[in-house]
This record gives C-alpha cells, structure tokens and sequence, in this order.
C-alpha cells in the first residue's frame, strides 16, 4: 500500500545570521491511508520543519518527500496542483491562516475556485454545507476573521482543509493557541472529521496527551531527530526512549493523588545545557542513563519490540519497564 | 499574622469597561504556602495579581476591604514604599521570559540595577551563589552575557536567582513557565519546589494550566469571568469539584490515561453572562435562579464553591 | 455539533475596514468631489469666452467680475485656472498614478522572484534613486521635448523607482505570512498568490502615498512649467501662469499670488488626505 505521505531520511538545514540550524537529520516517517499518526517534540525538535516539507513549502537537502509515491517539489504544475489537491493543511494561529482582507466564505471557497470545482453557486452551497459540517451557521460566510474568535477561525480553517475532500491532513500544533475548552472541542472536531472522512492526518503537537487522543501511532522528535516511534497506547505506557519518557513525566495531570506533590525531573536541566553534541546521541547531555559509548557516531533506530523502533542504546532498560506516572525516577 | 498575604473583596474595573474584570475576589497565603489562580483567558487571573501588586496603570479602578502583605495594606502605599515592597518581601515572575529583559544590558547589570558600593558588592556575592544553585556553571562569566545568549527557560532561572537575592517572603508567579517547553517547564518547576523549600517561601501562582496548578499548589482558586466559582484545598478541588465550570474544565482536559479517541466533554458555547451567574450561558444545570441572581460563594464539602445548586447530584469528575 | 455562538476565547480585533465618517473627513470628501469635476468638467464652472483676448481689460485687480483679476491679455485669471486645473492636477493624477502602477508591478516581480533577479532589478531602481529626483527630472524634461506631455514622462521615469523599493519591500514579508503559505497549500499559482493575496495588501500603503504624491508631483509639473520645461505659450497650466505673472509682480500682484496660493492649498490638500489614508492604515 503507497503511504499518503513518506519522508525518506530527510536532512534539511538553515542557515542565517551565522547560524547554522540542522533542522532535519535524518527524518523518515510514514502516513498510511486512514492512519492518524501523532508527531510530538518540543522546541527544537524540528517538528515544523517536518510539516512544511511534507506540504511542499519546503524543500528537502537531501532524502525524499513522497506524496502517494511522487515527489511534489519538482512535478509539473498540473501534477503539483492534483497532488496538493489531496494533502491539505491546519494550521498553529487561527487568525494568520487567513487573508484578512477577504470574507470567511471566500477563503474557505477559495480551494473550489483554484481546482474548478463546481459553478459559483455550487461552490456557495458547498460552502455553506462546510461551516455547518464543522459546527458553524452558514451566515458566518459573510463575516471577516476579525471578527470572530480563535475556536470558530480554526473550525474556518478545518472546513477549508476539507472542502476538496483530502486524502490527508497536516495539522500543525492546531490546538496550541486555544483555550482549554476550546482545544476540547477542536479536538472533537478532528474527531469527527477523521472518522467521517476517513482522512489520514499527520498531526503535530508539543503536548502529548493531545496527540495521545487522536493519534494511532506516535513518532517523537528531538533535536532534528526521530528518536522513537510506536501504537500510541503501547507508547505511552511504556516508553523505549529516556526522552520520550521524560516527556511523559513532564506531562503533568490534574489529579488528586498528585495534590501539591511538587514535581521531580530525571533528566538534567536542558536550560543549563548549551547546544546539542555533533555526534552520537542528541540526549547524552541530559540523559539520566547516558553512558561514554552513547556519545559515538552511529547511533540511530532500532527495533526493540514489534511495530516499535526507539534510538535509544540502552533501551532494552526501558522495555518492559513501566511509565512512571509520578514522576520519581 | 501567620498570612503572608491577605486579600479580601479585591475588585478591579477598567476605564469604559461594561463589567468589572475581577469582582469579589478574597483569598490568603499562608506563611510557606502556596495559593493558586487558575482560570482561561479572561478570567482574571493575571488581572488580580496585578492587582495586588500595583502593577495596573492609573486609570485602573481598584477596590478591595483589604490587600495586605505581612499586614501592610498596599492599597495605602506610596510609589517609593511600594518599590521597596518589591523589592523586598515581594519577589515576582512573569510570563514571557524575552520581555522580562532589556537586550541591551547584560544579565549582571539588570539584576543589580539601582544598588552601589558595599550593598551592591554583598548582593552581587549573594547573586552568584543563587545563580550557581539555579544550574549556571561560571556564574560570574556568564552573568556578564547579554540576555540572547541565554535559552527561554535560563532567562527564567536567571530571574528567579535575581528575585531570591532580595530574599522575598512572597514569590508571584505569573504564568511562569507558559512559554517554556514541557521538559523545560518540569525542570524549571521542580526547582522552583526547592527553592521554596528551601527558603520557606510563599507562593503565589498564577496558571491556565491545572496539570502545573495541582503539583505545585495547596490550595488552589478557580476563577471565571472575575469571580471565584471555586475555591479549596488541591486534592479536594481536583477530587471532588462542586462547580459545574471546575467539572467542565477538567472533563475538558486530554489524559495521559484512561480513554481515547472519544470526544471530550464540553459544555455548551456561550459567552459570560453580566447579570446572575456568569457561568449560567454555558452550565448544564442553569435554572432561572441562576440567571437572576449572583451566587455568592459558600462552603459545600470540602471546597467553598459560588453555585446556587451546589452540591450537585452528578458523579464527580476525574 | 451545536451551531456556535461566539466563544469564551476572544480572537484580537484588527481594526474594521469601514471609514469613520468625521466632520473633518466630510470636507476632505467634499473639496475631493470637487477638484474632480473641475478636473473632468471644466465648462460647467465658466463660460466659453474664459480664454478670449481682450487687451482693453488687461491686469485688472480682483473684482466681483473677476474675483482673481485678469491677467495681461485681459483673460480672466480665475477661469484660466479652472481650465488650467485639468492640466495641472490632471497630470499630476497621471504621473502618480503610472509611477505607482510601474513600480507595483516592477517591485512585487522583483519581491516575488527573489534571488538573483531580485538583486539585479533592485540595483537598477538603486541607480535611479542616486540622483536627486528634481536634478533627473529637468534633464530628462529638457530632453524628451519642451512640452506636458514630456514633462509627465520625464516625472514618471524619475518617480516608479521609490514605489518599486517600496513594494518589493512588502513583498518579501508578505511572502512568509501564514496566510499565503496556505493559500500555497491549497494549489495556488505564483501568479493566483500574487494578484489574490500579495498585491492587494500593499494597497492601503500604496493608497497613502500615492496621494501625497499627488501633491508632490503637482509641485514638480508647475516647477518644471515654471522654468520653461514643460507647458508652453498661452497654456493655461498654473505653474506657467506663475512664470509668466514673474514679470509683473509690482504691478499686478494678483497675477502671482492667487495661482501659487491655489498650487499651495491643491498640495497641503492632496498631502492631507493621504496623511489621513496611512493614519487609517495604522
């Protein structure tokens, strides 16, 4: 079965202001029709980097970024255009996503209007079947972004992602600028879009128990890396990788047992760390189990279960192990 | 007085604004605690402790029966008293970690701005040793760095250290470590922990986030459009919440365990109400009362909650 | 999935795009609405005698008959300058209005592309720029030809190249703006992006200066008129009605005064409305 999207070993590096940034090191990921894969990593961990290459608005150093097996940087418009029509994009900021000059209506037409689909009043009435598709009264066709809040852009937002009816969506930290209420119910949304739609979605987040809600399969990033990758329930209760662990203690949840508990780290305070090391191991400098041999060149993904590949050498420490939900080392 | 900080009926009112920003807001800080605002945008919290700390501009309209920190009402404070209250007993921390510097001075010379001769030289000595403990290595190198060579959650740290050399009884926090990443913010919280511990210091903390709220406070305040719906001691607040907005908030948030992929629970979308309950738009239970009348807050089991139909008969949240 | 009413979570307002009407923005409209017509419609304000010879009324001085005076061949002043307007503003109009629309295109080309071509088209408009507009606009005046017509040309040439900078500037932001990312990801052409989303929010910039250009170029027409480099003979283009009212400055001080007072007011208006136009912006 051709993945909807496949990265294959994708390096991407920036350079400015005499700064080199290696944003991508080495990235390969997958997204199978129907799969909802969940992509978490902090800063840094060039999570966006991975979404704007796989949207086409970036493109690679060196690797592929294979769209339903073609390569979209360098198609002929004509295919361009037809391959885009079928991987649609969510974006972090409701508001900047859209031309402000223009009327919702407009903008969620807009994708209509490129790919000829349909006379201006088919278009009008597909518009008006998206906003109450996505939870808003069509009336809201005439209203500009100012005009409304963060919850209903992003619900604009999703109903232009989904007016070609896409095979895939790329969402990029979707839910991050939201409210708590709000994520829950674009959250939701998502839901029911995947569900009936059947649209595969690669879903970007730093949070990981939104990512957890949504996604089949997990693939967690540091620093430019793919450090693991796995079904998310297997994942999240049993991490392969210190970091994917650390991530998982660092998620703090509201409940009573934890009242007032405080919080411990078993990682090294990354903000007294400076840079991350050339070689071998991004992690080693906060590591709780790095070792002499972690910081050689060579390290990469291994499998260490089935369907479970971590980057970790010593993870067969951490296999089988449980994911500590106080966070205690 | 064992309360380090003591508000009762705070009120804050904007110029022009249809309702006030916080309204009837009372709490206080035991000596060693740790008191918690917690609530989304709008709600307040941030409006409150700037409040309390004087911070809001002149046109602002603050009222309260009383704001004392160690008995000091400072409400009744001139702008040289205040500034010593600041720098004295009342340390504070803000959001955004790129805004708290002045990218143009190096770190040393920002935290120890408007001190000379021998003080200064005592407080600088103090200063390395606090940066020392936050995790800088070379202390006395690096504070003499520009604020862009250090990352988000170090300029968090690097604050602290500057805060706790004037030896505060009272940390303010707002919104510490928001900006931070995940990882960064556990760290950065943890420290946090002892150095409280440490020092015997009070805190207050301001957050969005009931994850951060329920590890690092005791009692914690639930706002809503300015008003208190719900205040109490941590583990019974999170346990069993009497308010049908701390319910909502907290049937809202995603877990780490549990179920998944199954829609969230979400109240209905309305905006805040100005007359009766501001919550009565949104909550399930509203019934005219509600909408008629401002519940004020009582006590019901272990919390004291702002809701005319408290206790509620549905099974408690997480 | 409930039809939503607005949220708790309140997006930042921009501000609306509907002008606020004030006393002051009625007069600006007004006096706008006017030197329209006297621009397109000069007959419906004077008679048809307005430019006939008559040496037995020469350099009367203002009077209900003829409120700017009449100037040496007993032309009444003020209806020259009526006739005179569609010359003058009407050139002014069209230098501003070509500048910008050659320098538009020139600077989001540029903006767009990027690279090397951005490099190479932006040292030209760099040229250009180096020489002291006025300097280049007499040169080129005199040379083209001796009349209006080579007088706007000249002006044109010298002026695109600061709407091109201007653009191009704009340009490269608007390039990284979310909003047009995404317009990129539903398929949008270079040329779909540019006309639909890039373009058109550099309009309220161009909008506030080109109307004060407006006011610039008119100073820069009747100074080239002035000197004898544009209009000519018995045209009556204001700045030459100066030039020519030089002469007499003793003895019929009407003849200077009212058209330069007129040039004055025409300039501070124009530079006015497009003052309030980049105030709308902010």
């Amino acid at each position: 079965m051709t993945p909807l999207l496949e990265l294959r070993d994708v390096h991407k590096t920036f350079t400015g202001r005499g700064r080199t940034v290696r944003a991508s090191r080495g990235v390969s990921l997958a997204v199978q029709p129907g799969e909802v894969v969940g992509l978490v990593g902090e800063s840094g961990s060039g999570k966006s980097t991975v979404a704007n290459l796989a949207l086409g608005l970036l493109a690679p150093d060196s690797g592929e970024v294979l769209v339903h097996g073609e390569r979209l940087i360098g198609a002929s418009r004509r295919r361009e255009k037809e391959l885009r029509a079928r991987v649609q994009a969510v974006f972090q900021e409701p508001l900047l996503a859209l031309d402000g000059r223009r009327t919702i209506g407009w903008s969620i037409a807009e994708p209509l209007r490129i790919h000829g689909r349909g006379t201006k009043a088919e278009q009008q009435a597909r518009v008006a079947e998206l906003l109450t598709a996505v939870g808003l009264d069509p009336s809201f066709a005439e209203r500009r972004p100012s005009q409304m809040s963060g919850g209903q852009l992003q619900r604009v937002n999703i109903a232009r992602a989904i007016a070609l009816d896409p095979e895939l969506l790329v969402c990029d930290e979707p839910v991050s600028a939201l409210d708590v209420s709000v994520q829950a119910q674009i959250i939701n949304l998502f839901l029911e879009v995947q569900e009936r739609l059947g649209v595969g979605m690669l879903f970007i987040s730093h949070d990981l128990a939104v990512v957890r809600h949504l996604a089949d399969r997990i693939v967690v990033m540091y620093a430019g890396r793919v450090v693991e990758e796995g079904p998310t329930d297997e994942l999240c209760a049993n991490p392969h990788h210190p970091y994917t662990r650390a991530l998982l203690a660092a998620s703090l949840e509201p409940t009573a047992a934890e009242a007032g508990a405080g919080v411990q780290t078993a990682t090294t305070d990354a903000s007294t760390v400076e840079g991350v090391p050339e070689e071998g191991c991004p992690f080693v400098p906060r590591c709780p189990l790095a070792e002499p041999a972690c910081a050689q060149p060579g390290i990469g993904l291994a499998p260490t279960a089935r369907g479970r590949v971590s980057a970790c050498r010593r993870a067969e420490l951490l296999v089988g192990a449980e994911a500590t939900t106080s966070n205690s080392d | 007085m064992s309360d380090v900080l003591s508000v009762r009926n705070l009120s804050v009112r904007y110029p022009g604004a249809a309702r006030p920003a916080v309204e009837g807001v009372s709490f206080t800080v035991p000596a060693r605690g740790s008191v918690a605002l917690v609530g989304e945008s709008g709600s307040g919290k941030s409006t409150t402790a700037l409040a309390v700390t004087r911070l809001l501009d002149r046109g602002v309209e603050v009222t309260a029966d009383e704001v004392r920190f160690e008995g000091t009402d400072l409400l009744a404070l001139g702008a040289r008293e205040l500034r010593d209250v600041r720098r004295g007993g009342l340390g504070m921390v803000f959001q955004d970690p790129r805004a708290s510097w002045n990218p143009a001075r190096t770190i040393e010379r920002q935290l120890l701005d408007g001190l000379r001769g021998a003080q200064r030289a005592e407080r600088r000595e103090r200063l390395i040793a606090h940066m020392r403990r936050i995790g800088l290595d070379d202390p006395e190198r690096r504070m003499r760095d520009y604020p862009h060579h250090y990352s988000g959650g170090m300029l968090q740290r690097a604050l602290l250290a500057g805060v706790l050399v004037h030896e505060p009884r009272l940390l303010i926090a707002d919104e510490p470590t928001s900006a931070l990443d995940t990882t960064v913010q556990a760290e950065l919280l943890a420290l946090i922990g002892q150095l409280r511990a440490e020092q015997g210091l009070s805190m207050l903390l301001i957050s969005h986030d009931l994850g951060v709220v329920a590890r690092m406070a005791d009692h914690v305040l639930v706002l809503y459009a300015g008003r208190i719906a719900e205040q109490g001691p941590t583990a019974a607040v999170l346990a069993d919440p009497q308010h049908p907005y701390t319910r909502d908030l907290l049937a809202a948030i995603p877990r780490l365990h549990g179920p998944r992929k199954v829609p969230l629970q979400v109240g209905k979308v309305a905006e805040a109400r100005a007359t009766g309950c501001p919550y009565a738009g949104r909550c399930r239970f509203a019934v005219d009362r509600c909408r008629a009348e401002t519940p004020l807050p009582r006590p019901v089991g272990g919390t004291e909650v702002a809701c005319h139909l408290a206790p509620l008969p549905d099974a408690k949240a997480a | 999935m409930s039809t939503a009413a607005p949220t708790a979570a309140p997006a930042r307002p921009r501000a609306a795009r509907r002008v606020r009407w004030s006393a002051h923005r009625i007069v600006l409209a007004a006096i706008g609405a006017l030197i329209l017509l006297v621009v397109l419609v000069p007959g419906l304000f004077t008679g048809d005698g307005w430019n006939s010879v008559n040496v037995a009324d020469k350099f009367l001085g203002p009077s209900l008959d003829h409120p700017f005076g009449t100037d040496e061949a007993g032309r009444d002043i003020l209806q020259r300058m009526i006739h005179g307007a569609r010359l003058s503003i009407g050139s002014a109009l069209a230098v501003a209005f070509a500048a910008a629309a050659i320098g538009t295109v020139y600077g989001a080309i540029s903006g767009w592309a990027g690279g090397w071509v951005d490099r190479i088209l932006m040292r030209i408009v760099d040229v250009f720029l180096a020489f002291p507009y006025l300097v280049l606009a007499m040169a080129l005046a005199a040379a083209i030809g001796r009349d209006m017509r080579s007088a706007v040309i000249a002006l044109i040439i010298v002026w695109w190249p600061s709407y091109a900078r201007m653009v191009r500037g704009r340009v490269l932001s608007l390039k990284r703006d979310l909003h047009v990312r995404a317009a990129r990801t539903l398929g949008a052409s270079s040329a779909q992006l540019l006309r639909w989303h890039v373009v058109p929010h550099t309009f309220s910039e161009i909008n506030a200066r080109l109307t004060v250009d407006i006011g610039y170029a008119l100073v820069a027409l009747t100074g080239l008129s002035f000197l004898g480099l544009a209009a000519q003979g018995s045209s009556p283009e204001w700045g030459l009605m100066v030039s020519t009212a030089k002469g007499f400055v003793l003895s019929a001080w009407w003849y200077a005064l009212f058209p330069g007072v007129v040039i004055l007011l025409t300039v501070l208006y124009f530079v006015r409305v497009g003052d309030e136009l980049a105030g709308e912006e902010s």
